[in-house]
């Protein structure tokens, strides 16, 4: 069925599960929610690039959210966007240790932050983690896992676009990829205590 | 975990390419090894992390589409105001707003014509005679030119009615007509502009023959004598070497027409 030019949230909530029209579907978000996500940043002591890098990963957040199954359907995604914009804003202010805006802003937002959003926002530490990692890896690497876990192609498709011989190299060359990057992660103390602490904060 | 699962077994599970049995029993191990349930978690973990950089590289792309499309149209619609609809004109619409407008040209005409009576137009068109420098300072002595020269106006009917009218020369009664028209006497012009015409046409000569056309035109419209004003201004503009031809436009001519018409 054709959309209108404005989606709905159901239509959103779908087209991002289904991994369809994932680009579209963003942009319908910004289309719809960036003014009033941008407006809270600028009345609290931020700036439009404050505010372009708040939305940029309250988006990521709200799309992990779905991935994950913790976006609760009863919500809006207007009030869900909302809060996650708003935490990570408050978070953001509290890390430059602007204690006199952090005071005076926080005073005034004391109210409950949703649980799930909260948790997402811890997973994100360790996710930040994973994504440096996969900066590391190679370049066919890394294309072989976006193309399989984020474009959902199969090894198939992947062995015909990315001119591999057959979907079983494909298959063997995606297991030596993620080898690779869980064994930097576990290689790491550190980062694996991160990221397991994100994981158990995440549950 | 013993070494029944190994990472690979475990992404075949999450690929969704483990048969029934084996899935099943796979799950039913992740409920009671910690270690395995661990391990498997952060393979999980890692799996969407892939996941969320996929995202992140489209939210990257999204936003700078948008921000870019939105600066460019603040560049040209500052406000975000609805534009206004183009509508499609009837003939008929077309048709009456150019009726209007005619009308309007039309009604904005007749106003100048009817405005641009005899005396309006004189006023409007009327210069002064000056004499030319050229002459000699024998022709400098002539009294009534004197006179002219001084703006004493008055003076020359008192000195040239002593005079016999027939002796006036063609400069002299020029002069005087040109006085007359100073005093603001049409009536009193019009002799002396008619004598030397008359002069010119019956001895074929054309001694200040444009002054006599112009003066004469002017003191036909300040009378309101619009055929003869008009007879006139038609020779001035029909003759393009004419000293006067340019100090009557095709309007002068039509308002002229309209006066003597109604």
């Amino acid at each position: 069925m054709k959309k209108s030019k404005f989606w709905t949230d159901q239509e959103i909530l779908e087209e991002i599960s289904g991994a369809k029209q994932i680009n579209e579907a963003i942009h319908q978000l910004y289309k719809g929610y960036y003014g009033l996500l941008e407006n809270y940043v600028l009345q609290n002591n931020g700036s439009n690039a404050d505010a372009a890098d708040t939305i940029q990963e309250t988006m990521l957040v709200f799309l992990n959210m779905i991935e994950t199954g913790k976006f609760r359907k009863e919500a809006s995604i207007k009030s869900v966007l909302y809060g996650i914009n708003r935490n990570i804003w408050l978070t953001t202010l509290r890390k430059r240790k602007s204690r006199d805006h952090r005071h005076g802003i926080y005073d005034k937002e004391q109210e409950q932050v949703e649980f799930d959003v909260s948790k997402s926002l811890a997973e994100m530490e360790g996710y930040q983690l994973i994504m440096a990692l996969f900066e590391k890896l190679g370049e066919k690497c890394k294309r072989i896992l976006v193309l399989f876990y984020y474009e959902n192609l199969s090894m198939d498709e992947i062995a015909l676009r990315e001119e591999y011989s057959s979907d079983q190299v494909v298959r063997n060359k995606k297991f030596k990829c993620m080898k690779q990057l869980t064994n930097q992660l576990v290689g790491n103390r550190n980062l694996y205590e991160m990221v397991r602490n994100a994981l158990k904060d995440g549950k | 975990m013993g070494n029944k699962y190994d990472d690979q077994y475990m992404l075949d599970y999450l690929d969704g390419i483990l048969s029934p049995e084996e899935k099943s029993l796979f799950e039913k191990d992740l409920k009671t090894d910690s270690a395995l349930k661990e391990r498997f978690s952060l393979l999980k973990f890692t799996i969407n992390g892939i996941k969320l950089k996929g995202y992140k590289d489209s939210i990257k792309q999204v936003q700078q589409e948008f921000l870019q499309n939105r600066l460019e149209n603040k560049k040209f619609t500052p406000i975000d105001a609805p534009k206004l609809e183009k509508k499609e004109r009837s003939l008929y619409f077309w048709g009456k707003a150019a009726a209007a407008v005619s009308l309007l040209v039309l009604f904005g005409f007749l106003f100048y014509l009817l405005r641009n009576d005899g005396p309006s137009l004189y006023e409007g068109r009327y210069i002064s005679y000056e004499i030319a420098a050229e002459r000699g300072f024998s022709e400098q002595e002539n009294i009534l030119e004197s006179l002219f020269i001084n703006g004493e106006f008055k003076q020359m009917f008192q000195v040239s009615a002593e005079r016999d009218q027939d002796q006036l020369s063609p400069r002299e009664m020029l002069l005087l007509g040109n006085a007359a028209l100073e005093l603001d006497s049409a009536s009193a012009s019009l002799p002396y502009f008619q004598r030397l015409d008359e002069n010119n046409t019956n001895s074929g000569t054309d001694t200040f023959q444009d002054e006599v056309d112009f003066f004469l035109a002017l003191t036909y419209l300040k009378l309101g004598e619009y055929q003869n004003a008009y007879n006139r201004v038609d020779k001035i503009r029909a003759d393009d070497r004419h000293k006067y031809n340019d100090n009557f436009s095709r309007l002068d001519q039509l308002s002229i027409k309209f006066r003597i018409l109604f």
